[in-house]
């Protein structure tokens, strides 16, 4: 492009203030796409076929500057001319083709009559002659791109005096300087063409000690070179070799090595998933079979006793059916069944509890994750703490996890609940909160609350049986009506007014029988307030009991808190 | 040209197949001819003064021969009263007892008669020009000798003349022409293949690669498959074709029982050449017989008229080219210092003509990445344009020698005249 506008004769400088934007904007897209005009097809996909990164604006209108008129006697021609340039020491003489100024001859008027005078007939035109114009010399264009880097020199006294080293003679140094020299200091390429073997780190070791230390000897004082980049950062010989070993280390692994490196180490991975995935799976068997033994052993101890006082649980059962009222199916039979599985284990709770003196000492926190089958044999442990543990693995603090099943529990109990045993508590001067966080207080505590809950829920129970026992009567003295068998509220409700209906519409048959049904159910729910009311009995005697073990643990382990037993026990 | 400033310089490329030439600045070589000159024995020569009217034209400069008589002055030796036919005219032309010599052997210049020969017949006839005028700039090979490299200096300066010499290495120009100054050059070339690590610029020559296969070795192993298949290649002077009716053709065999063995087989490879050339390919992974058995053969037309059918031979020889190479640039990259490996490993240039080959640049990178270290990026590096692959080194040439910055690094004649032809070591690095 720059060729085009030589042989124009267009200056090269750009001329902007007189290109309209947009027409810029139109002519770069369109650059982008094609291949300048200016570079034949082969050389332009020698760059790469691309075009150039920089959007070149057209520097000049070429229009204007075609227009401007031309001074005739001043002109711009090319001539082959010769080269000086200051980078070369010889006075080798290359020529190039230039662009230079011409100036008009004279016209040479002699040679006009000398034409004539030989009698060529025609006169010939004059045709102006054009001949270089004086121009100052200018070096080269190119000569500036001759750079050298400054290598230091030493003299023979300077090399005896300073640069003596046993590893190196003074020919090798010499050999070493004159190639630093010719070379530039590539020490790749100074090793490669070094005659004796050396690495480049020894070359460039030899190199840099002899320049600091001519450059240090020159100088009269060390400050005046402290600055010099020479002096400032000397050159680590250990510190290069031990950096290129460890690259050296690096590049070594192929990478069908690093692939193979990465299958093996895949393999060692699912082996060991497996490995450990197999020790859980024979854990939790384990666990599973440890706790079916121990399940076996109480229903035969159960079986062979046959106490309905151990029967105590049933309270148990009642909450761990969910702490509904298990009454809602109102046979005994049934109520039984579920009760069976479920009290087995608190009886075995509640026979360690009574030994709960001599009980084994509760194994450290720091090893959860074996010790989740121990705890749950472990005494007076409740169901929620005993799911709050088997959640937690790692180490915990007492009372933090005392505090999530105390949270557990009021949240399971709802909120009358939760305040109806706050209330019992303080009623028996039990502080709501413990103060001492040990395993076996923490136990002891949960247990209370546990037992409250019990009592509370059967409470509410008590009540409810025993309204619906009253509106039962009142309704059956009143009137045939009915209740169907299930004491639920929403359903008492419906048979009411199925009652009321059936009342109104029905014959009288069946009236005697609804009646006869309504007294068997009145009987049932009788004797299921007897049994609710035993019950509640049995639950006070036990909260009393455990309230009095409470009592006796936070005693005998000598805490000194602001609880004091309450003068009614 | 952005940096370029043309002296008229001239770059030769001497190889072991073809010699190329031509001016700097252009982007393709003017002259090509093969490396090859055939010889006759003065006792064969025609004692008659005539014309040759042969095509070929004498290259015969070192005793002048009288135009007069025609008969050759009688000189010492009796190697150099040899008659030289240098180009593709004269070599082309058939001559009882004509001998085929090359100019280079194991890449190095073997016979300077011929090298000669071929000079004069490139700058004179070929490219017209006086070497008086032009400074020249020589590609050598890269692993080229001290004692080589002042021979030509002294050849060329006292013999033609030359104003102004540089010697570049074949590795470096090709890094050039890429516009890299640090890359591993595999030159896949007629007579060798070599593996050259450019850093800087420079050669570093004690990473040079070589191995005896290249693209002449091919052509041999292609002529020798083709024979074993019980095709006969025939030279075109052999026969002579008819055309009887229109479409068919008529064979004649012409018998000339004085034409050379090496003549013969010259003619011979030059067909086989062609065949490798338009029906070969580089397999995708190592060449297995079972294969490629059942492969689709190819069609080719022999100058004789016979289309022979090629099948998995075109797999088989250019693989045989890939046991030796991906070897070569590992080795090489390895005895390069560590600090420069990554770099080299990143910049592979392919060059040659044998590289022209389809489908090489891909296998020789897909090879390169297995055996590669993990840490370094492998990249192939090879220009889309057959040409510029065969002629890159011309073409570095042709750059470097019309570059402005270029200018000061000329050896000139008053440089030689005041060192000594050992200088050139120190001016062309």
């Amino acid at each position: 492009m720059g060729d085009a506008k030589d042989i124009l004769g267009l200056p090269k400088v750009a001329d902007r203030s007189d290109t309209p934007k947009s027409s810029d904007k139109r002519r770069q897209s369109k650059d982008s796409q094609r291949k300048p005009d200016g570079v034949s097809r082969e050389v332009y996909s020698l760059i790469g076929g691309l075009p150039p990164i920089m959007t070149c604006l057209p520097d000049i209108n070429v229009k204007k500057h075609l227009q401007q008129p031309v001074h005739p006697d001043r002109k711009k021609g090319w001539r082959w001319v010769p080269i000086s340039s200051s980078a070369r020491k010889d006075n080798l003489e290359l020529h190039h083709w230039e662009q230079v100024d011409l100036e008009k001859e004279p016209p040479d008027f002699e040679r006009s009559d000398s034409s004539i005078a030989e009698g060529s007939g025609s006169i010939a035109p004059i045709r102006p002659q054009y001949k270089v114009a004086a121009r100052p010399p200018t070096d080269y264009v190119y000569a500036k791109y001759n750079r050298t880097v400054d290598i230091v020199r030493y003299t023979d006294e300077e090399y005896a005096q300073y640069l003596e080293d046993e590893n190196w003679t003074r020919e090798q140094t010499d050999q070493l300087f004159d190639l630093c020299e010719q070379l530039d200091l590539r020490f790749i390429v100074i090793a490669d063409r070094f005659p004796d073997s050396r690495t480049p780190e020894e070359l460039k070791d030899r190199y840099y000690n002899c320049a600091k230390k001519i450059l240090e000897s020159r100088v009269s004082s060390p400050d005046e070179v402290a600055q010099h980049p020479l002096v400032k950062n000397a050159y680590n010989f250990e510190h290069e070799v031990e950096r290129k070993k460890s690259l050296e280390l690096l590049l070594s692994q192929t990478r069908r090595q690093e692939r193979k490196d990465h299958e093996i180490l895949e393999e060692a991975q699912r082996i060991r998933e497996e490995r450990f995935k197999q020790r859980k799976a024979e854990k939790a068997s384990r666990a599973a079979d440890k706790r079916k033994q121990a399940r076996m052993e109480v229903i035969a101890e159960v079986e062979n006793t046959g106490d309905l006082t151990r029967e105590g649980g049933t309270s148990d059962a009642l909450l761990g059916t969910s702490g509904s009222p298990t009454l809602k199916t109102a046979e005994e039979g049934e109520a039984g069944s579920p009760k069976v599985p479920t009290r087995p284990r608190r009886p075995a709770m509640r026979n360690q509890a009574s030994h709960a003196s001599t009980s084994v000492e509760a194994p450290a926190t720091s090893c959860p994750s074996q010790d989740t089958q121990e705890r749950s044999m472990v005494p007076g442990e409740s169901n929620v703490a005993k799911s709050l543990t088997k959640k937690v693995q790692g180490v915990y603090l007492l009372s933090t996890h005392h505090a999530k099943a105390v949270q557990e529990y009021s949240s399971q109990a709802g909120q009358r609940a939760s305040r109806r045993i706050n209330q019992m508590l303080e009623k028996y001067k039990c502080p709501p909160k413990v103060k001492q966080f040990t395993k076996r207080v923490c136990d002891m505590h949960l247990e209370v609350r546990e037992h409250l809950l019990a009592l509370v829920k059967l409470e509410e129970e008590i009540q409810l049986r025993e309204a619906e026992i009253r509106t039962a009567k009142t309704t059956n003295k009143g009137t045939d009506k009915t209740s169907p068998s299930t004491p639920r509220r929403s359903q008492r409700v419906t048979a009411a007014v199925v009652g009321a209906e059936s009342n109104t519409s029905s014959g009288e048959r069946v009236s005697k029988r609804e009646k006869r049904r309504s007294v068997r159910t009145i009987e049932q729910w009788k004797y299921a307030v007897r049994l609710g009311k035993r019950m509640k009995n049995q639950i006070w005697g036990v909260f009393k009991a455990s309230m009095y073990f409470l009592r006796q643990r936070v005693y005998t382990s000598n805490v000194c808190g602001s609880w004091t037993p309450p003068a009614c026990m | 040209m952005y940096g370029g400033d043309e002296v008229s310089a001239i770059v030769l490329d001497l190889g072991s197949h073809s010699c190329k030439a031509g001016y700097a600045g252009e982007d393709a070589p003017k002259a090509v001819l093969p490396s090859l000159v055939g010889t006759m024995d003065p006792m064969y020569l025609p004692q008659e003064p005539e014309q040759p009217a042969k095509m070929g034209v004498d290259g015969d400069n070192n005793n002048a021969v009288d135009p007069k008589t025609g008969k050759p002055v009688e000189a010492a030796a009796k190697k150099s009263t040899r008659k030289l036919y240098t180009g593709v005219q004269a070599m082309g032309y058939r001559r009882d007892h004509m001998e085929v010599v090359p100019a280079l052997k194991d890449g190095l210049i073997n016979d300077w008669e011929v090298v000669e020969s071929i000079w004069d017949h490139t700058l004179r006839e070929r490219l017209m020009i006086d070497p008086k005028e032009h400074p020249m700039l020589l590609a050598e090979p890269s692993f080229n000798t001290p004692q080589h490299r002042e021979k030509i200096v002294e050849l060329m300066f006292e013999k033609y003349q030359i104003p102004a010499l540089f010697l570049a290495k074949n590795a470096v120009l090709t890094s050039f022409a890429s516009g890299r100054a640090t890359s591993l050059v595999v030159d896949c070339g007629g007579g060798s293949t070599t593996v050259a690590a450019v850093h800087d610029g420079y050669v570093l020559q004690k990473a040079i690669v070589r191995s005896p296969i290249g693209g002449e070795f091919l052509t041999d192993c292609m002529l020798k498959a083709l024979e074993g298949r019980g095709i006969a290649i025939r030279p075109r002077y052999s026969f002579k074709r008819k055309e009887v009716r229109p479409g068919e053709f008529e064979l004649t065999n012409v018998d000339f029982p004085n034409t050379t063995e090496s003549y013969r087989r010259y003619i011979q490879r030059a067909i086989a050449a062609d065949v490798k050339e338009s029906v070969c390919r580089v397999p995708d992974g190592l060449f297995e017989e079972s294969s490629y058995a059942n492969i689709p053969t190819t069609p080719y037309e022999l100058p004789d008229g016979q289309t022979i059918e090629v099948g998995a031979d075109r797999f088989k020889i250019p693989d045989l080219m890939f046991n030796p190479a991906l070897v070569q640039v590992i080795e090489s990259i390895n005895k390069c210092d560590v600090d420069i490996r990554r770099e080299l490993f990143s910049s592979i240039l392919l060059a040659g003509g044998t590289a022209a080959m389809q489908q090489m640049k891909e296998r020789l990178e897909k090879d390169l990445i297995e055996e590669a270290p993990q840490a370094a990026r492998v990249k192939v590096l090879a220009s889309g344009n057959a040409i510029e692959r065969r002629f890159s080194v011309w073409i570095g040439g042709s750059i470097l020698a019309s570059l402005g910055s270029f200018q000061q690094m000329w050896l000139s004649k008053s440089e030689f005249e005041e060192h000594g032809a050992s200088y050139v070591h120190r001016k062309c690095p």
